[in-house]
């Protein structure tokens, strides 16, 4: 502290009795705790209930931890005459405290500790009515504070636990609870008492007095005064207020306008935001699971689909956490489970620059995972797709304690040209002569071929820092691994459960559909080169003569046949109806680019149709076992069609890929979640069971 | 954990939640989940000045930076020449005021300022050149009355001029994107109206004409109607 002399706390008082009684109350419980000395000043300004004096008197007579004298005014002088008579009894620092507040537990060595920084003037506590240290709505309503029991020593205890004690800076203190240090009383003298004589504005004209001769006004915020309110002046209030406010213009001009950029700028926003952040706090014990995305998890998109649904299905067990870029850096959305009914989202903006990430390694993508990691306590980091955060987050992780997984959904770790098509065309396989990747690379993404190999130099230097890589498909494994030496044994095959939902009615052979009618295949999805719209439009011209129909659900992105029943885009989760009103009886996939897993083909299944697709990559690994389709070379145009021509004189065997394909099993989303529940899971919690479990983990269909 | 540590950890998360708080205000959009409500009480002295609390109107909010950085640069003197405006070829209309050129985006802004700066004067390449980029002429907005453009230092009130409501993201939800309804293309400028509508009128007068002298003496009267132009005597041509 700055003097040794005792502070005196200055309480007058007029009315109220039941206030001033919790108010004198509360000093003296709280003092026990206190390493601050001081005392206790009340003035009775001739108060006009009876029973108030002799309280007072009572009071003082008694052993208190704290001395409290009393002071009983003949006549009533008013608000600010009578405190500054206290001011004048003081030798120390003062605070000035109405009879309607309420303080909490070390509020007066918190209020001198912040008082003890060099310049400082006043100090003002956070309370529940009092300008602009008033506490947000939403910590007011959580204890209760305007109500007729407010939980006062809880909101006491919860903001001093959760303050970030910034101590931020205002133009004024406030003066339900204001701490005046004997510097400021000193260079300023007392209130202006023949000017605000009536009460209001007496504490901000000394403030402004203060901050000219260069001293601060602080908010200590982690401490909480309850402030009743209004009690003092009852109606009269709102005049009194107009007239201070017009008195204030008249001699500080500049207060106003001041006041106004204090107000838009807000010195309180950071501590409040911290305190509001503090009412809706995770539950440490439960495990916390951090998912890096390339997009914001509402987009449409399968990965964002199945990382929703992936934590939707955990939420008993894990909390969850997205980190994803945006235009501005990088956001971090929460996924928790609070008890309510939904799931508690809410979104930071992770400090840092405008997005310009690089695929190699990106400084802001790095920084905003240390962030994120810096911010909450992560049992996993779970990476769904590195696009958009460069090889940062690897080399991030290396010192990551938990579990660290990554699910390879498509080759980007491979090549930068990811759909592994030679010049866009050809299915590349990852080829050994780096040759051939020089010609595609300088084609396709205009890069030399010192990047592919500085690039995955890099990722196999980081490979370390994933304790186990998933892949949808054994085919997607075998392609990474041509690239990178992986132990299998840190390598787990889970197929992607269904986006849209499996357990579906009516799915039957219909015998007459397939055996009686024209043949109808229906090329599904992205209608471009890499998902094989040149092959479709190719069949669709040459099958013009006969009674075999391709049809095309989805967008168009290059030129089509006229022959090609094209119609249009549709919702995913509508696909096996919309098949089944054209009369479609295969699905045909003739795309060059080797899926990694194949959603089409699982929604193919899910409607009971037959597939067509590559016999390399997801699809040919799927459709074998199965006996659900037929594999093709997506390159042999006059093989597919051959293929299809057998297939329309020979409706039989259409049949049985179609009973294949009914048969076939699908997994929901759901149904993977205990796979993945098991590589979230820290070590010590292996042991116990995971509550997670779903009923329709996989459904014949 | 260390006290300090976690008291830090606490600062960083505020401090992302406020940043995201202020990018949602500035985009417009109320973020995502929870909204920090503002902590002032009501009907105290320090609120008593007519204010409008940052977050508290979404609409005043809006932009707020980028608006901050044009208006230090719009605080000119009235004085000078008075601004005009211009149209390139490429069909952008600017502003010129003070040796800047600002361009107005917006067609409906430029049609009303048409009315009170007069009509674009169409400018070659060379020309506009002279003029250094200026900010944009924007519709601003304050805490109170319509909103405005500033021309000449001055606030220029609009009156007429539609503006969005803010709405939240989940309420967006049940529309689907459709194609893009360009308001500022859709505007004919005022003056292209009127010059269209001068030639229709004349069109009239002419077929009037011929009904009343007959082809040979409404010929004349054009043409010595058109030869008083030429010579700069009276007459609508006359500059």
């Amino acid at each position: 502290m700055k003097t040794a002399k005792p502070v005196t706390v200055i309480v007058p008082v007029y009315r109220g009795l039941a206030e001033v009684q919790r108010c004198l109350r509360s000093i003296t419980r709280h003092a026990a705790s206190s390493d601050v000395s001081f005392q206790v000043l009340v003035i009775d300004d001739a108060s006009p209930e009876p029973e108030l004096p002799p309280y007072l008197d009572h009071l003082a007579s008694e052993d208190h931890r704290v001395s409290i004298a009393v002071v009983h005014n003949p006549e009533n002088l008013g608000f600010v005459r009578t405190v500054n008579l206290g001011m004048r009894q003081s030798q120390g620092d003062v605070v000035i405290l109405n009879s309607d507040t309420i303080v909490t537990d070390r509020w007066l060595d918190r209020l001198a500790a912040a008082a003890a920084d060099p310049n400082v003037a006043t100090v003002t506590p956070l309370t529940n009515f009092g300008s602009i240290c008033t506490l947000p709505r939403s910590i007011i309503e959580a204890f209760r504070l305007d109500g007729t029991d407010p939980k006062i020593d809880e909101c006491a205890d919860f903001v001093s636990r959760q303050s970030i004690q910034m101590l931020p800076e205002v133009i004024t203190g406030v003066g339900f609870c204001m701490y005046i240090t004997r510097e400021a009383l000193d260079l300023c003298g007392h209130f202006d008492e023949d000017t605000f004589g009536l009460g209001y504005g007496e504490e901000v004209d000394f403030c402004l007095r203060a901050t000219r001769v260069g001293l601060r006004h602080l908010v200590e915020d982690s401490t909480f005064v309850y402030h009743h309110g209004a009690a003092s002046f009852g109606d009269e209030r709102k005049a009194r207020l107009a007239g201070a406010s017009a008195r204030l213009h008249e001699r500080y001009r500049f207060f106003r306008a001041t006041n106004m950029h204090e107000r838009a700028h807000d010195p309180l926003r950071l501590p409040f935001t911290a305190l509001e952040l503090g009412l809706v706090e995770r539950r440490a014990d439960r495990p916390h699971v951090l998912h890096l995305l390339h997009s914001p998890p509402e987009e449409i998109g399968g990965t964002e689909k199945h990382l929703r649904v992936l934590m939707e299905s955990l939420l008993a067990d894990f909390d969850a956490s997205v980190l994803y870029p945006v235009d501005h850096g990088f956001a971090l959305r929460t996924f928790w489970n609070l008890g309510s009914d939904a799931p508690f989202e809410q979104e930071f903006l992770l400090p840092g620059a405008p997005r310009r990430v690089t695929q190699l390694h990106d400084e802001v993508a790095g920084e905003a995972l240390t962030t994120a990691l810096d911010m909450f306590h992560f049992d996993a980091v779970h990476i769904q797709n590195l696009l958009g955060h460069s090889l940062a987050p690897l080399e991030v992780l290396a010192d990551f304690p938990g579990r660290v997984i990554c699910s390879v959904r498509d080759l980007y770790l491979a090549c930068p040209n990811h759909s592994l098509l030679y010049r866009n065309t050809q299915p590349c396989g990852v080829p050994e002569d780096l040759a051939l990747c020089e010609r595609c690379l300088a084609e396709t993404r205009d890069l030399p071929l010192s990047y592919l190999t500085g690039f995955r130099a890099t990722a196999a230097a980081r490979l370390e820092s994933v304790d186990r890589w998933v892949f949808a498909s054994q085919s997607a494994a075998d392609y990474f691994l041509r690239v990178y030496d992986v132990d299998p044994e840190r390598i787990e095959i889970i197929p992607h459960g269904a986006v849209i939902h499996i357990d579906r009615p009516g799915r039957e052979v219909d015998e007459g559909l397939i055996s009686d009618e024209p043949l109808r295949l229906a090329f599904v999805g992205r209608g471009w080169a890499k998902k094989g719209l040149g092959v479709a439009n190719e069949l669709a011209d040459s099958f013009a003569d006969s009674s075999i129909e391709i049809h095309h659900f989805g967008e168009l992105k290059d030129r089509s046949s006229p022959r090609l029943h094209a119609h249009g885009r549709f919702d995913n989760e509508m696909l096996p109806e919309l098949l089944h009103q054209a009369g479609i009886q295969i699905v045909l996939l003739p795309g060059p680019y080797a899926e990694t897993f194949g959603h089409v083909m699982t929604e193919a299944l899910i409607a009971g149709l037959p597939v067509i697709g590559a016999s390399y990559g997801a699809l040919g690994e799927r459709i074998r076992p199965t006996g659900a389709g037929w594999t093709i070379d997506p390159t042999d145009v006059a093989g597919i069609r051959e293929l299809i021509e057998n297939l329309d004189r020979c409706r039989i065997e259409v049949l049985r890929a179609t009973r294949h394909a009914i048969a076939a099993r699908v997994q929901s989303i759901g149904g993977t979640t205990r796979r993945y529940a098991a590589l979230y899971r820290p070590p010590s919690l292996d042991a116990v069971s995971a509550t997670t479990a779903d009923s329709k983990e996989e459904v014949p269909v | 954990m260390s006290e300090t540590e976690e008291r830090l950890r606490r600062q960083v998360r505020a401090m992302a939640a406020v940043n995201r708080q202020l990018q949602a205000q500035l985009e417009g959009g109320g973020g995502h989940g929870w909204t920090p409500s503002a902590g002032q009480g009501n009907g105290d002295l320090l609120a008593n000045t007519g204010t409008t609390v940052l977050g508290s109107s979404a609409a005043g909010a809006r932009r707020a930076a980028t608006a901050s950085s044009w208006l230090e640069q719009l605080v000119v003197s009235d004085e000078g020449a008075k601004p005009f405006l211009v149209q390139r070829k490429n069909g952008r209309t600017y502003l010129v005021e003070g040796g800047y050129r600002r361009e107005i985006r917006s067609g409906l802004v430029a049609a009303a300022l048409e009315q009170k700066l007069g009509q674009r004067h169409a400018v070659k390449d060379a020309e506009f050149d002279r003029w250094t980029d200026g900010v944009p002429v924007e519709v601003l907005e304050g805490p109170q009355g319509p909103p405005f453009v500033v021309v000449g230092g001055r606030r220029l009130p609009l009156r007429g001029m539609p503006l969005p409501y803010p709405v939240s993201a989940e309420q967006l939800q049940p529309f689907p994107q459709g194609s893009e309804l360009n308001v500022a293309s859709a505007n004919v400028s005022r003056a292209q109206f009127q010059q269209a509508m001068y030639g229709r009128y004349q069109v009239d007068r002419v077929r009037s004409a011929v009904a009343r002298r007959g082809v040979v003496g409404t010929a004349k009267e054009v043409t010595s109607r058109a030869a008083r132009r030429a010579r700069g005597v009276g007459g609508r041509g006359s500059r």
